[in-house]
């Protein structure tokens, strides 16, 4: 390891240590910190809007709200399983350009919540074959699995509902 | 620390001194009950040394005078040393100086008690306006003195000294003079209730600041500290925390609207003293409190304008047209002063704009001249017979009860502070067809927002519950009927939550009051303005954008409509034109009608303009409601007609657009030479559509009803093909573009015979028409409307979700978005 990516690893760590909630998405485990968790759902049904990017699941009705549900697994180009009864909607506080949203996502399992310290956490390596991973602001290794730690804030920021929208024409 | 037992002594003593306020100097008897309770305190206190010494010396004299028959003596003198032993008491640390330094108890305590107080305030202003009206008799006086003397004595006990200062300086202004005199101290002291009315009222709501010296000095110097300059301060600054700024800024707003409707009532009813009175009222109170926060310019504008309404009401000046117009203009200029801080906010600081100042001048100077008896000021009234605004009173009652008929519910009108009764300007003036004042309470928008959410929650739960399969299965026929029960009143609190938001146009009209008097004038046009339905209900927010188009079409009506005076006369109409603005309630909506007597639209000369803008086509054949409609097209209205004052780019096309958005709808009606009547249709609330939920591809839709002209389940016969256009439908002869929805949404799903399902004819804002067709209709219901979300919303064909009974989401189409969709689309 040279010097400089020490000092990063040094700064960067620390400042994602905290609780998360780890979840699979198509066997594989992610993690979001669980202050942005708002709360759990069962697979309610979803109210499909039409003329929409796959990845948007659709809507639903959260105690008099209408709630965007978005299914990541779609979004990051996974094999998509089957719905089990362990299927649920993760209902996140998410910031989006300063602005407050409620949203949620669909996981195909809860794991557990965890404390996640900063010498557990590590950068993202490159994963090269294009793959995106912009979204993930690091790698936890807690006893033997790896996690990978979602920025759901960008995730959000980054959709452009519209410019897919046109794409699908 | 307030020890319970000097608590007690406090109380004791001002019982004391208010017995001898009242006591009669050969009422020996209550003077020996008096010294009585005075040997009590001395036995049983643990005052110290110094103060029982004081008050020995006190009660000695007392009998003395008593026993060489100068009781009256006694009488005059003990209340002041008395009050003057107390403040001591309480100087000395017996009671915290400071507010910030009260214990969490001690606070609470005083919060908790404080509200006693409250009646106090009243009974204190009910004798200052008695001295107002010219009440010199001694009773009043000592009234007053024992009222300000036991606010005082409380003030202490409930730890508030610096409360407790501040009356204490009043009350050694006036002890010291007679009853004569009290009048001229009668600004000071309507001040000083002021004060003690916001100050009690941070007590309550838990966000008191001790009053500061500034605050102290201007109370004493009211009318020097204002009258030193003949200019505003250039800058406005602000000394206060943004609380109290905004508090301050939305009472402003309240208090000029008032202050407008009473002089525009002036107007037509000069000598009315109790439309002055209200006017200088509103006025009075915004300096006083722009005065506690130190604002300067506003204090200073305010008291410029008070001068003059009261010069007005002692009959010193009169009330001509033009002083008419420079009040209104003074208040003008408040409220533009009062939009800067709220825009400048949190600091509230900007600068003193030209005009306010060139309006204070333009006061002091009237006052100036008025008082060298000039009468040089020529008015701006250039026509003979005066423009006039007024109420047609009949019309008012009639519709005014009949309103009050149709509405159960009580308007929330915001009041200040959660004080008792209103603030005096607004519930001082007298209405026509007089509503008794009801109690309001001012309730944030988010709070009943969410409370209309989780009452929206309950009733589909409710539903849900009673569609639940084992619920019918085991149902008895008491579980049904307290299930039916329940299903009752879920509806009226659901109507009853819904109604919360419901706001009058009442503060809408009279801004228009105003702008038609001003219109009037500027155009030498004579305007008789009628309005009624005023206490008419609205949803909040349709109310917040109701006015500008309502002003667009009153312009319209006085530029274009109404002809000038001497076309009039020529043909036999009288001199001055009437505009009628009315709202009443029409088959579940709200109906707002501008009327004018003026020359009505001209069919032919609107056709013309039409063809010529490229709107129309010549040689057709347009029915009169489709010319009248051109008006509304965009780019109507060509430069020939630009006027000051209307035609300007801001055409109707956006007045018929902004109502389009609140779901209404705008129509004409005329008589070439008679008038024009352009009639708002609104639904009552915008957060509620009728709509028709219907189903394509197993995806259930809802489609507004105020868009759907009718729905017909097609035969073979009625659909054609026509080349390079798609498919068409032949409804009542006409041919119209025939759509699948599945196919402009793109939903997945097997493609039914068209007979097997029901095409429903669509309008959009143009009036154009396609027919869409869907699997089957579900049912109509009203529906509340929920957005979905910033995420959404550049899906413009989407106006928002609907949570039905089943507790699912149901999308709601916006119609005039699905136009423009097929047009992309190519079909």
């Amino acid at each position: 390891m040279s010097d400089s990516k020490l000092s990063r690893e040094e700064t960067f760590a620390p400042k994602l240590a905290g609780r998360y909630l780890s979840f699979y998405l198509s066997k594989e485990e992610y993690c979001v910190e669980i202050l942005k968790v708002q709360q759990i759902i069962q697979m309610d049904e979803l109210t499909n809007v039409p003329l929409t990017p796959d990845y948007l699941r659709g809507v639903i009705n959260l105690r008099g709200k209408i709630v965007p549900v978005l299914d990541l697994r779609i979004k990051f180009g996974m094999k998509v399983l089957e719905d089990t009864d362990k299927t649920c909607i993760v209902i996140l506080q998410i910031m989006v350009n300063n602005a407050p949203m409620i949203a949620g996502i669909v996981i195909d399992e809860v794991r557990e919540v965890s404390q996640i310290s900063a010498d557990m956490i590590g950068e993202v390596p490159e994963f090269g074959d294009g793959i995106d991973v912009t979204f993930l602001t690091g790698l936890a290794k807690i006893n033997d699995s790896v996690r990978m730690i979602i920025d759901i804030d960008k995730i959000f920021s980054m959709m452009k509902l519209t410019e897919i929208c046109n794409e699908q024409e | 620390m307030a020890e319970p037992s000097f608590s007690k002594v406090v109380v004791a003593i001002n019982e004391c001194i208010a017995q001898f306020y009242t006591a009669d100097k050969n009422d020996l008897a209550t003077l020996g009950i008096i010294l009585a309770k005075l040997d009590e305190i001395l036995d049983n206190t643990n005052l110290p040394a110094e103060f029982i010494k004081d008050l020995n010396v006190i009660v000695a004299d007392v009998e003395n005078k008593m026993m060489s028959d100068r009781a009256e003596e006694a009488i005059q003198d003990s209340p002041s040393k008395l009050s003057q032993l107390l403040l001591h008491i309480q100087d000395a640390g017996v009671i915290k100086t400071e507010y910030n330094e009260l214990t969490a108890e001690q606070k609470q305590f005083a919060q908790e008690n404080i509200t006693i107080e409250i009646d106090k305030i009243d009974e204190f202003e009910e004798i200052l306006i008695s001295i107002e009206k010219g009440d010199t008799s001694p009773n009043l006086w000592h009234g007053l003195k024992g009222i300000l003397h036991t606010l005082k004595g409380d003030f202490g006990v409930l730890g508030l000294s610096s409360l407790v200062n501040l009356v204490h300086t009043v009350e050694d202004q006036i002890i010291a003079s007679t009853a004569e005199e009290i009048p001229q101290y009668i600004k000071s002291l309507f001040a000083l209730k002021d004060l003690l009315q916001i100050k009690i009222s941070e007590i309550i709501n838990g966000s008191f600041i001790d009053i500061t010296q500034t605050e102290l000095l201007i109370l004493q110097g009211d009318t020097q500290v204002v009258e030193s300059e003949h200019s505003l301060p250039e800058k406005l600054v602000v000394e206060a925390e943004e609380s109290l700024l905004i508090e301050f800024i939305t009472e402003s707003k309240e208090h000029l609207i008032a202050a407008e409707a009473a002089l525009i009532e002036l107007e037509t009813d000069p000598t009315n003293s109790e439309f002055i009175n209200a006017a200088f009222r509103s006025c009075h109170t915004m300096k006083g409190v722009a005065g506690f926060i130190n604002l300067k310019p506003v204090q200073e504008l305010a008291h410029a304008l008070e001068n003059i309404m009261d010069d007005i009401r002692e009959g010193k000046l009169e009330l001509r047209s033009d002083v008419l117009s420079l009040l209104l203009s003074g208040f003008d200029q408040l409220g533009i002063l009062i939009d800067k801080i709220e825009s400048n906010l949190p600091s509230g600081e900007c600068d003193t704009p030209e005009k306010a100042n060139v309006a204070y001048r333009e006061l002091i100077a009237l006052r100036a001249a008025q008082v060298t008896k000039s009468t040089s000021i020529t008015t701006t009234d250039s026509t003979e017979g005066e423009s006039t605004v007024n109420k047609n009173p009949e019309v008012s009652k009639g519709v005014k009860t009949a309103a009050k008929a149709v509405q159960p519910t009580k308007p929330i009108a915001p009041v200040s502070a959660p004080i008792k009764k209103d603030k005096p300007p607004t519930s001082q003036v007298p209405k026509k067809a007089a509503t008794h004042i009801e109690e309001t309470v001012r309730v944030s928008v988010r709070k009943l927002d969410l409370l209309i959410d989780s009452i929206g929650e309950v009733v589909i739960a409710q539903s849900m519950l009673t569609a639940d399969p084992d619920f019918t299965k085991y149902k008895t026929r008491s579980l049904e009927q307290k299930a039916t029960q329940i299903s009752m009143v879920m509806r009226q609190i659901q109507e009853e939550a819904m109604s919360l938001r419901m706001v009058t146009l009442k503060s809408t009209f009279q801004k228009m009051s105003r702008l038609v008097r001003d219109l009037s004038n500027k155009m030498n046009k004579p305007i008789d303005f009628i309005i009624s339905g005023e206490d008419t209900e609205l949803d909040k927010s349709i109310i917040e954008h109701i006015g500008d188009p309502l002003v667009h079409m009153l312009r319209n009506s006085i530029d274009h409509g109404i002809e000038s005076t001497d076309e009039r006369l020529a043909n036999d109409k009288p001199r001055a034109g009437t505009v009628t603005l009315k709202a009443y309630h029409k088959s579940g909506n709200v109906v707002i009608d501008i009327i004018d007597d003026g020359a009505g639209l001209n069919k032919d000369v609107l056709l013309a303009k039409a063809i010529n803008n490229g709107i129309a086509v010549a040689d057709k054949v347009y029915s009169d409601e489709e010319i009248y409609n051109f008006i509304f097209a965009p780019g109507f209205s060509t430069a020939a007609e630009i006027t000051d004052v209307s035609g300007r780019g801001v055409g109707m096309d956006v007045v018929k657009r902004n109502i389009v958005a609140l779901r209404g709808s705008l129509d004409i009606s005329s008589t070439l030479g008679k008038g024009t009547c352009f009639s708002i249709k609104l639904p009552l609330t915008m957060a509620i559509i009728d709509g028709m939920i219907v189903s394509s591809c197993n995806e259930q839709l809802i489609l507004p009803t105020l868009s759907i002209i009718t729905t017909v389940n097609p035969t073979e016969d009625q659909i054609q093909s026509v080349r390079g256009k798609g498919e068409m439908i032949k409804l009542h002869n006409e041919l119209y573009r025939f759509i699948r929805l599945s196919d402009i949404l793109l939903l997945d799903g097997e493609r039914q015979d068209v007979t097997k399902g029901i095409a429903i004819l669509i309008e959009n804002i143009n009036g154009r028409r396609i027919a869409l067709w869907v699997d089957s209709i579900i049912k109509k219901q009203q529906v509340v409307i929920k957005s979905l979300g910033n995420l959404f919303k550049e899906y413009k064909w989407i106006s928002g979700g609907a949570v039905l009974g089943n507790g699912k989401v149901n999308l709601i189409l916006d119609v005039n978005a699905m136009f423009q969709l097929m047009e992309e689309k190519g079909e």
